[in-house]
């Protein structure tokens, strides 16, 4: 059985032609046009994505007849102006520098859910336990100095912690003191913070920290309420106690004292079919979410994949025509690591602009390869850590993801899919620059993303002008 | 006049159809809201 390119044997599951040669889509990369109701249309930049562009339907029908730029010296000023406009990157001012660090403040965890990717995890710990699983106090100081001074160094004026374990908020006095002491040395560089959470916190205790320290919480659900349960539980002596009761408890505590919380929905062949629930339940609460993909080293099989698929492209056509405008698609039902509006070579900044620590103080490229590090921050200067981390070859593709040279970079939808996390690529294939395994389901969905982001635009303009 | 949108072979909502809209020739999401895209240039995959 084949599927577009790849060839799957789907009763093992197993990549068989690991060195993929084709593209997904092989269209050569530039602007495509699409169509909406009533005359409109839509237009997206493959080469250089700056945004969907919602098109008149005097523009959109010129483009159509038209078919070809170089026309358009004869066109009207207004059609003139309009074509320069979908080019516009609304998003490509500078941003300020930003380095971004994974601080697992603990490799310990009250769950244990069975793709947690994260080496020599204690899980099913208990809250006794907690300390010897944490960051040492004596280390708090340390660190952040460390990562202080590299900002400072460089000219990186921001610099943003997203506390990680393990479960963060196991030890929410030893996170305060983190973000206590980073606002105190903060020595000129500005400091936020993040918390990625299974949801299973004393809201008590965790909401007067959000609010103190202005702390981003996003919060993982794989699935809805059962499919949620059958992944990430807690035990009772022997017995599983599911989280999503707790995790939808705390949710309601924090949106009622004016915490937003945003989802981390992990999407596997078991929960694929609950998301539109989950996705309901979150827009309810006016909640986003972003789904990502599991990365499991035994790629899919070619029937899930399918199923996945299509499953996911139902649903992004549905919410084109009925996801509330005020709850845009880009941010409410956000997809893997696309940005629409950035021209991307690797889908994040891993041994560029992002890194990750653990409990001891061992710097990763990532929080998905703490498997490997490159030093201490504690006793090692950053800069000699990071050095090390990007001039390892194994890490060419993240530390200089433009001269990439496989399969990918000849795909229609590269500037924004960019092949998935590297790192899974790597573990399923054995190639970090190398299509995703689940290669077939970007490919499929991301069209209709971009449609149902126009679709949902054009929604907006006409519920505007009601 | 409403128009009925079908997707999948079921209704999904019935919509008033905009004979005359007026929205710019080129309109981006960033024109009507502030999206804060920023979060995207890191992995936000969970453990």
């Amino acid at each position: 059985m084949s599927v577009g390119h790849l060839r799957y044997q789907p009763e093992v599951g197993v990549l068989l032609r690991r060195m993929q040669t084709a593209p997904f889509s092989q269209r050569q990369r530039g602007v495509f046009l699409g169509t909406l109701p009533d005359g409109y249309g839509f237009s997206f930049n493959f080469e250089e994505p700056s945004g969907v562009k919602l098109l008149h339907p005097i523009l959109y029908r010129w483009l159509k007849e038209v078919g070809n730029l170089s026309q358009l010296s004869s066109a009207s000023p207004e059609i003139r102006s309009a074509v320069a406009e979908l080019s516009r990157n609304p998003h490509s001012a500078q941003k300020a520098a930003r380095l971004t660090v994974w601080l697992h403040v603990i490799n310990g965890c009250n769950f244990a859910c069975h793709y947690c990717y994260i080496p020599h995890l204690s899980r099913f710990v208990s809250r006794e336990e907690i300390e010897k699983h944490s960051v040492g106090r004596e280390n708090i100081n340390p660190v952040l100095s460390n990562l202080i001074g590299y900002c400072r160094a460089e000219g990186i004026p921001d610099l943003h912690i997203t506390f990680a374990g393990g479960e963060p908020t196991l030890n929410l006095p030893l996170v305060e003191a983190f973000c206590r002491e980073a606002l105190e040395r903060n020595n000129g560089v500005r400091i936020t913070f993040g918390m990625i959470s299974n949801g299973s916190f004393d809201s008590d205790e965790l909401a007067p920290l959000v609010k103190r320290y202005d702390i981003s919480i996003s919060l993982s659900a794989d699935g809805f309420e059962d499919s949620h349960d059958r992944i990430r539980f807690e035990l009772s002596g022997r017995q599983k106690v599911g989280s999503w009761k707790k995790l939808s408890k705390n949710v309601d505590l924090l949106v009622g004292l004016g915490i937003f919380p945003y989802f981390l929905y992990t999407v596997t062949p078991s929960n694929y079919r609950q998301i539109s629930e989950f996705a309901s339940y979150a827009h309810g609460k006016r909640l986003g979410f972003r789904l990502s993909l599991v990365r499991t080293r035994i790629a899919p099989t070619s029937d899930i994949q399918v199923a996945m698929a299509e499953e996911l492209s139902r649903m992004y056509r549905v919410f084109a025509e009925t996801l509330d405008p005020e709850l845009p698609i880009l941010r409410y039902a956000s997809f893997a690591e696309w940005n629409l509006y950035r021209k991307k070579y690797a889908p994040c900044t891993s041994c560029r602009k992002y890194f990750a620590i653990d409990a001891s103080g061992n710097v990763a490229s990532c929080q998905m390869r703490m498997d490997r590090t490159y030093g201490n921050v504690v006793s090692e200067q950053f800069s000699a850590i990071v050095s090390r981390v990007r001039s390892d070859p194994a890490n060419a593709t993240l530390s200089n993801p433009e001269v990439r040279q496989g399969a990918c970079i000849k795909c229609e939808f590269f500037h924004v899919c960019a092949s998935g996390c590297p790192q899974h690529n790597l573990q399923a294939t054995g190639v970090m620059d190398h299509p995703s395994p689940w290669c077939h389901t970007y490919g499929t969905v991301l069209p209709e993303y971009i449609r149902a982001v126009a679709r949902q635009l054009q929604r907006a303009v006409y519920h505007r002008k009601r | 006049m409403e128009k009925e949108i079908i997707v999948e072979n079921e209704i999904i909502v019935s919509q008033p159809s905009e004979p005359q809209i007026l929205a710019p020739m080129v309109l981006d999401w960033a024109d009507l809201t502030e999206v804060d895209r920023t979060a995207d240039e890191d992995c936000k995959d969970c453990d």
